[in-house]
């Protein structure tokens, strides 16, 4: 908690816009049924793709839905799907890293080759397959997000388990005979965090671009709920009708991945001087 | 040199095997019968059509023969013929993977036209009103979601403006104005997610740079920050700069899906979207392949042009 | 011989009648002279991936394959039937028909169209296991060679549907010589028809140059034609405002009247395909008919064609038989409307009284599919439904399809034969369609098909179709939601395009071509 105070201490302010915007649509998100918004599922065929109204705060969707409920409950998924991905990506990540890096000499540069051709395959495109197998539904989508941003915990992970590894008081406790578990819990994990927090901020705004990209595409959560990206994507169509409804999810999603890269770059300040090149 | 390029060609085109053996499997385990998808609604229903077929394209034999006989294809250049049109893969191929070579060098050279003046510009008025505000635009074009732009460039351009087409593609050969003009949007969309990259990595590169001793020096013998800064950093800085730039620009083509779906753009990426829709088998593996290639050839690029540049990076190999 | 053509005539008649076709909504060519020459750019919303004659590939492929190929017989503008590659035809009963081959007709390669291209093309469908679309219309058909210029086509049994369905463009005659010569017809034609194809990518473009040969004289008038397939809707829409395009086909249903209200534009529009919501009759909880009825009157289709089709949708209430139709039955017509009251009571009765977890399987890349099973949605969860929408690719709806892994799903149907047999084509328990593929019997409706089929007086046909149809409202297998309107722009310069209703509403463009003109 300390650590955390001394970390607000040094924002600038940028950053505390960020993380005030952050505040506001996590709140949003987290505290949308309590808000007194409009049913986000209410259709009204008569009142479609209208503009702001006394009754409809930002207008209304191509099903005649509040875009100001659906919005907030859109980025209520959006986060979840992100936050979640982000879990199942660093933890997965994160084993296959340190496993890796006790499997001896041929074995490690096998297994990283393996890792770097998942690195290399065409995000989408593995989205696409591993979407196809599992049918579109908000736990496939998180896994298969998650699954596509893990060889990158997997290469920091294995990367600093390597160099912890090789530190010389490691090396002493191993010529002791220090055991394996025993390494990874008190020397590589601990020494690990401030990495694996970068690296997860990082992924958080990329996992949120993919949701909405895969939702834009159509392979996100099953309608009606709502994601901005899938909003987005539904909207676009009638972009030559009226351009105000798709702009709503358009910036909120926008702003929410501004504020989350500003605060992610501050955060690698602070905690990883030397990740800063 | 000569051990260092042979090494790395040989790793390039191991890990060329191993993608296109994942590939190859998880393909075929799709779910989704491309013999179904040929056959179209009625016929697809009709378990003798449906075995006839199977059997004529050889997608009755066990995956691993299956597997043989493409690799073994591959070996002689032969990619197969596509199972929807019939024709030779190849010749898809070659009319695809220009055009999203051009979408890439369009989006690469709005990123670095745009990117590079305004990391320059962060860096040299760090902490000034004009550096903080090119920093923050270089992380807006990072943060907008590349449908989200390209939304916003067409209701600009096109629907407002109407200067520019919002999407579609017109061959060089036939109209070559009205071809450039319906890249510009597409090469923007991508290029402004981009530009925002280059400007980071810039700005943080210079400003290392800067740090160093060598330019230290100059600045003491007298060169104004500005000329140390051109003369000396900046080369330098680029260094890792172009290496992001490599290694983003395979990363760009297999990221063009959205851009090539939103503007209608006949590529590589809506080739193998529309060829995995149909479970076109050969075609989905042979623009998987081609993205890969591409992919691979340009990070060997960049390496080897590091190698030129920097000796170090030729023996630091472990 | 006389009254055997005038009984093919009859025939001809019936077929167009049975299409409820109002000859073209669009203004006729009137008294203009048609201008030679010039080229049609043409944008379409199918990625025509193949060229196979035999094998349906989209409304696109339609318009591709009617400038490239020729049928025995087809179609005209007033859905009579015409002599096409055959002068003439004689039906000495009502399974057999006698085909007299034009002389001189000519392949785009120049060698001559014989009886055994004939034989060879239609034996191409028929063959069991075969792709062709109309391989299960034409089921135990024989053709047979009389002479090198007489054909004749036969049924096991009588079949009023088989002249019909010989005049449609999957019956195309191919070339013997250069399908065995190993051409490949997915990527290449040679045809008979009004155009020759000159360059083909597939998915992205065609173009097509005037076929100097053709059979017609003095046709077509147009030089050539450029089709470009264009998928997104705005990008279509948007070539043919600034002019990069002549004509673009399924204007999307937002743009109708926005186009429509332009004075250098003209549209036309008329009921094409239906959306339908299909139940897998067969297994819990839906092979209840009563159940099936308490969705067909919960659902809102005014709502779906106002949101899905921003009014160019209209509802079907009753069968799929448009009011135009000689088989169009008032009393049936409304039989739907919305009831929620008993949309309720029927639930109750089927024991779902307590509420309802369902499946719906939903085509995720085209909004109106999307947007048709949200009101659906919202429809059933006010009867006390809760239905989960279930969004897949094509390549797994088909999958789904065809095995009959659904509880229910929204499936757009275009019309597949202009004749009310088509159902037999939908709802027989032999239709891999439908039917086959769930073990859907219904042996009252088959019954009444076979009748309706084996007859050819249209004022006997007419009863047993109207209760072929109470049948389906009754039973409701399907529920029927709504005709999508299928509509063409183009600029004021084009002329002698007409636009068709019904079944021919995809052959409009293809009937049209050879005598379209640019101004």
């Amino acid at each position: 908690m300390s650590a955390a105070a001394s970390l607000l201490r040094n924002t600038d302010a940028a950053t505390r816009v960020a993380l005030a915007v952050l505040g506001i649509i996590v709140a949003a998100a987290l505290f949308a049924p309590f808000l007194g918004i409009a049913d986000p599922f209410a259709i009204d065929p008569a009142n479609i793709l209208a503009m702001p109204s006394g009754a409809h705060p930002l207008g209304t969707d191509e099903l005649g839905r509040d875009l100001l409920a659906r919005v907030v409950h859109g980025g209520r998924v959006s986060l979840a799907v992100a936050a979640a991905a982000v879990l199942v990506a660093g933890s997965i990540g994160v084993v296959l890293g340190v496993a890796i890096a006790f499997l001896g000499r041929r074995g490690e540069s096998a297994a990283m080759r393996v890792v770097d051709v998942f690195v290399s395959l065409p995000e989408i495109f593995v989205a696409i397959v591993v979407l196809a197998f599992l049918g579109g539904s908000l736990a496939a989508l998180i896994g298969t997000i998650g699954l596509l941003y893990c060889p990158q915990f997997a290469r920091v992970a294995y990367g600093m388990a390597r160099s912890i590894k090789a530190r010389d008081h490691v090396l002493a406790a191993r010529s002791l005979g220090a055991g394996r578990l025993w390494l990874i819990r008190h020397e590589i994990l601990p020494n690990m965090r401030s990495v694996i927090a970068v690296q997860a901020s990082l992924t958080f705004s990329f996992a949120m671009l993919m949701e909405a990209g895969l939702s834009f595409l159509g392979l996100g959560v099953p309608p009606p709920t709502p994601s901005w990206g899938q909003m987005v994507g539904a909207l676009k169509n009638y972009l030559f009708i009226n351009p105000w409804p798709v702009l709503v999810p358009s910036l909120a999603l926008f702003v929410t991945v501004l504020a989350i890269n500003v605060v992610g770059d501050w955060l690698q300040d602070r905690l990883n001087p030397e990740l800063r090149r | 040199m000569a051990k260092f390029i042979g090494r790395r060609l040989g790793s390039a085109l191991l890990t060329l095997l191993l993608a296109s053996i994942v590939v190859f499997a998880s393909i075929h385990l799709l779910p989704g019968d491309p013999v179904v998808m040929l056959l179209g609604e009625q016929a697809g229903s009709d378990p003798a059509a449906v075995a006839r077929l199977t059997r004529e394209l050889g997608l009755d034999k066990p995956i691993l023969s299956q597997f043989l006989s493409w690799a073994g294809g591959l070996a002689h250049g032969d990619l197969g013929t596509s199972l929807r049109s019939g024709e030779p893969v190849s010749d898809e191929l070659v009319r695809r993977i220009p055009r999203s070579l051009e979408l890439v060098a369009g989006g690469l050279a709005v990123a670095v036209l745009l990117g590079l003046p305004l990391g320059v510009l962060a860096a040299r008025d760090r902490g000034r009103p004009a550096g903080i505000l090119a920093s923050v635009v270089a992380v807006a074009g990072f943060s907008a979601p590349v449908f989200v732009s390209g939304i916003i460039l067409v209701l600009v351009f096109s629907l407002w403006l109407g200067v520019l087409p919002s999407s579609g593609f017109v061959a060089f050969s036939e109209d070559p104005l009205l071809h450039l003009a319906c890249l510009v949007l597409p090469s923007l969309a991508i290029g402004i997610n981009f530009m925002g990259v280059v400007a980071r990595m810039t700005r943080a590169s210079l400003i290392d740079t800067m740090a160093k001793d060598y330019v230290r020096l100059a600045r003491a013998k007298g060169l104004s920050r500005g000329k140390a800064m051109t003369r000396h950093a900046l080369p330098n800085a680029l260094v890792p700069v172009i290496a992001i730039i490599g290694i983003r620009a395979g990363n760009l083509l297999g990221g063009t899906v959205i851009v090539e779906a939103l503007f209608d753009w006949p590529g590589l990426s809506s080739l193998l979207v529309s060829a995995s829709f149909a479970r076109d088998y050969p075609l989905m593996q042979g623009s998987l392949l081609a993205i890969f290639a591409i992919f691979i050839l340009i990070s060997l690029l960049i390496d080897l042009a590091q190698g030129l540049v920097d000796p170090r990076v030729r023996t630091a190999e472990g | 011989m006389t009254t055997t053509t005038r009984r093919s005539f009859s025939q001809a008649a019936l077929a167009a009648a049975a299409l409820g076709l109002v000859p073209g909504l669009s203004g006729v060519a009137g008294a203009q002279t048609p201008k030679k020459g010039g080229t049609l750019r043409y944008g379409t919303v199918t990625e025509v991936a193949s060229l196979d004659p035999h094998v349906y590939g989209g409304s696109a492929w339609r318009v591709l394959i009617e400038a490239l190929y020729s049928p025995l017989v087809g179609y005209n503008a007033e859905g009579t039937i015409v002599p096409r590659l055959a002068a003439r035809y004689e039906q000495p009963d009502a399974r057999t028909i006698l085909f007299h081959l034009r002389p001189g007709a000519k392949f785009h390669d120049g060698s001559p169209v014989t009886a055994e291209d004939v034989k060879f093309s239609l034996d191409r469908i028929i063959d069991p296991g075969s792709a062709a679309t109309l391989r299960p219309n034409l089921v135990g058909a024989t053709v047979t060679v009389i002479d090198a210029a007489t054909v004749k086509v036969a049924k096991p049994e009588d079949d009023a549907t088989l002249l019909g369905v010989l005049a449609l463009p999957e019956a195309a005659i191919v070339s013997r010589k250069s399908i065995e010569g190993g051409a490949n017809v997915k990527a290449s034609a040679n045809g008979t028809g009004p155009f020759v194809l000159k360059t083909y990518e597939p998915s992205v473009r065609a173009v097509l140059e005037k076929n100097p040969t053709y059979y017609e004289a003095g046709q077509p008038y147009l030089d050539a034609v450029e089709v470009r397939m264009i998928k997104s809707d705005d990008a279509r829409v948007n070539a043919l405002r600034s002019g990069s395009l002549d004509m673009i086909d399924f204007v999307p249903w937002k743009d109708i009247d926005v186009l429509g209200r332009m004075p250098n534009f003209k549209v036309d529009s008329s009921g094409g395909a239906f959306m339908n919501i299909w139940f897998n009759a067969t297994r819990k909880p839906f092979d209840d008919p009563r159940l099936r009825r308490a969705v067909a009157y919960a659902v809102d289709r005014e709502a779906i064609s106002k949101a899905a089709f921003f009014g160019h949708g209209s509802p079907i209430f009753g069968p799929p038989t448009p009011s135009d139709s000689p088989y169009y039955v008032k009393e049936l017509d409304g039989h739907f409307k919305r009831d929620v009251a008993k949309a309720k009571a029927l639930l109750a009765e089927a024991g779902h009284g307590q509420g309802l977890n369902v499946e719906l399987v939903v085509f995720q890349g085209l909004g109106i599919y999307t947007t048709t099973a949200q009101v659906i949605q919202a429809n059933l969860k006010e009867i006390g439904v809760n239905l989960s929408i279930k969004l897949v690719e094509w390549a797994n709806l088909l999958e789904r399809k065809n095995t009959g892994n659904y509880d229910a799903m929204i499936y757009g149907v275009s019309m597949k034969l202009p004749d009310p047999d088509v159902y037999t084509y939908y709802f027989g328990s032999d239709s891999t369609y439908w039917a086959k593929p769930i073990g859907y019997r219904d042996e009252v409706l088959e019954k009444l098909l076979a009748e309706g089929r084996s007859l050819t007086d249209i004022a006997k046909r007419k009863p047993i179709y109207a209760k072929v149809e109470e049948r389906l409202l009754e039973t409701s297998p399907w529920v029927f939601i709504n005709y999508r309107e299928q509509a063409q722009a183009y600029r004021r310069n084009v002329k002698g395009y007409r636009h068709l209703a019904g079944a021919l509403n995809e052959s409009s463009t293809g009937i049209s071509l050879p005598t379209m003109w640019i101004d």
